[in-house]
């Protein structure tokens, strides 16, 4: 058998509604402050629950530069570049055909793309020459392969719920295969436009905000559990052979050590537990691990009544009996569903758990319905808890499934967000 | 409208719309190093096609044109027969 090429994660970057970096992230996650508020999208009448980065990044861009980006493209630079810099790279262009980026979004630029529909539509204007390019959805990984001289693969995916969880998925098969020596891999999604709400909203899937606190509006597993909430954000890893991150003297974070992906063939917006199940069987299988090894999975649970019960059972049917004791939190709870960016924030935070040796916690969660039993991590985080793997599972509508599993990595220092603040 | 009056309103929107400085923006200027390109300069065009209250059919460009070589294919799109 062929021994594994052992990838390890050197870089982490985040933007998000709870937290513009990782240390802030675990500071939210430890004390359970959520980045979930009251979004009024033009048009709608309504008010929706919505997952807030609660800044602009326009001031980071010179105004030759703004044209071309969306939001979505100004967070997946900002988020992409910490975690470059955070790996100790910046200019990929020696590495020349053996750097890759792979990128995950659902809408790319939707801000741009609603502007764009209101010129044709009210304002009778024509449309300027950079929006084709600040809509595209490929135009996020453009930016960030050209301010960063990406010269290998920069490929985007688009695979629902799952966009970000493929794309970090197959830049680990490709460093692990031979293809690369470095990859960068994450998701960007600024889907908080009245088009998007409109579009879910009608799916009848969104919560409506919290009567008592907006923040609460996203309850995972909770029997009072009303549906999803819409967030924002973006979230990049950099992964590496082990090997090249020693030859350049760097520490990682853990290793990559498990990806599986499987899809339902069943539904365009229907999930279907074997599916789930498969990814998450097909991702242990990958890191050599059984069930009982896994020390804490942060589950796709979106807060949905049908997705968040089978996706319960498709984790019983994946761990068997180490379902018992297996600990679960959806984090979706804080952050909301931050669609084609989700699984990589929500790996991003299974790493920082793990660094840090908490489990972060599904907030809300007063009353777990019977209908999605397991061993929830439930209101507060559970400190002071060594995880030795983690797996982070994410459901895309269409069926796409994707599980992946990291490791604590025996051999190299490791690494930790700096100066983090955790309260116990 | 002359080619120096053309000059100068290409030379407003750069400072307006793109932030770029006056100081920079002499008629031997390069689109490139002043960190714009065609796109910016599209921009520019389509503003003033919308101005003038014209269509400017011909915007072929050098490439990497000055700011007089912009000026000189928009005075040529002006001047041309209707």
């Amino acid at each position: 058998m062929v021994m594994k090429r052992d990838v390890v994660i050197t870089g982490l970057g985040v933007v998000s509604p709870i937290g513009c970096d990782p240390m802030e992230l675990v500071s939210h996650l430890s004390t359970g402050r959520s980045g979930i508020r009251l979004c009024e999208p033009k048009w709608l009448q309504k008010k929706f629950p919505g997952g807030v980065v609660p800044r602009s990044f326009a001031g980071e861009f010179t105004k030759l530069e703004l044209p071309f980006l969306d939001r979505c493209q100004q967070m997946a630079i900002v988020a992409s570049r910490q975690a470059i810099a955070d790996a100790g790279l910046g200019d990929f262009s020696d590495y020349k055909q053996r750097a890759g980026l792979f990128y995950g979004t659902v809408r790319g630029g939707a801000e741009t793309e609603q502007s764009g529909y209101e010129q044709i539509l009210i304002e009778h204007k024509n449309a300027r020459p950079f929006t084709v390019m600040a809509m595209m959805h490929n135009a996020g990984a453009a930016q960030i392969s050209i301010r960063h001289k990406i010269l290998g693969p920069v490929m985007t995916h688009s695979t629902a719920c799952a966009s970000s969880g493929t794309a970090i998925g197959e830049a680990l098969r490709a460093v692990r295969d031979g293809y690369l020596d470095v990859a960068v891999a994450g998701g960007a999604e600024a889907p908080l436009t009245p088009g998007v709400f409109w579009v879910f909203d009608a799916t009848r899937a969104l919560a409506v905000p919290d009567g008592l606190d907006v923040g609460r509006s996203c309850r995972p597993f909770a029997t009072d559990r009303a549906g999803l909430v819409l967030g924002e954000g973006a979230a990049f890893v950099v992964i590496e052979s082990a090997e090249h991150a020693k030859r350049r003297g760097v520490s990682c974070y853990a290793s990559l050590s498990g990806y599986g992906v499987a899809s339902d063939a069943y539904h365009i917006a229907a999930p279907q537990s074997q599916g789930e199940t498969t990814a998450m069987r097909l991702a242990l299988d990958d890191a050599g691990l059984t069930p009982a090894d896994i020390g804490y999975l942060n589950a796709h649970a979106t807060a949905t009544r049908g997705g968040d019960a089978i996706e319960a059972k498709a984790i019983h049917l994946a761990f068997g009996e180490a379902a018992q004791a297996l600990p679960v939190s959806s984090t979706k709870s804080l952050h909301g569903h931050l669609l084609g960016a989700t699984s990589a924030l929500e790996l991003v935070i299974t790493v920082v758990a793990m660094t840090e040796s908490f489990l972060p916690a599904t907030a809300h969660l007063d009353n777990i319905d019977p209908e999605c039993g397991l061993n929830h991590v439930a209101n507060t985080p559970v400190f002071d808890r060594q995880i030795e793997h983690a797996m982070s599972f994410s459901s895309g509508f269409g069926g796409t499934n994707v599980a992946l599993v990291i490791s604590k990595h025996r051999e190299m220092p490791a690494k930790r967000p700096s100066n983090p603040v955790l309260s116990s | 409208m002359d080619d120096a009056d053309i000059l100068n309103k290409i030379r407003a929107s750069l400072v307006e719309r793109f932030g770029l400085e006056p100081s920079q923006l002499a008629a031997d200027a390069h689109l490139r190093d002043l960190g714009a390109d065609s796109m910016h300069i599209l921009e520019i065009m389509l503003d003033l096609e919308t101005e003038l209250g014209v269509s400017l059919s011909d915007l072929a460009l050098p490439p990497n044109p000055t700011l007089g070589e912009v000026a000189a294919v928009i005075s040529r799109n002006l001047a041309a027969p209707a």
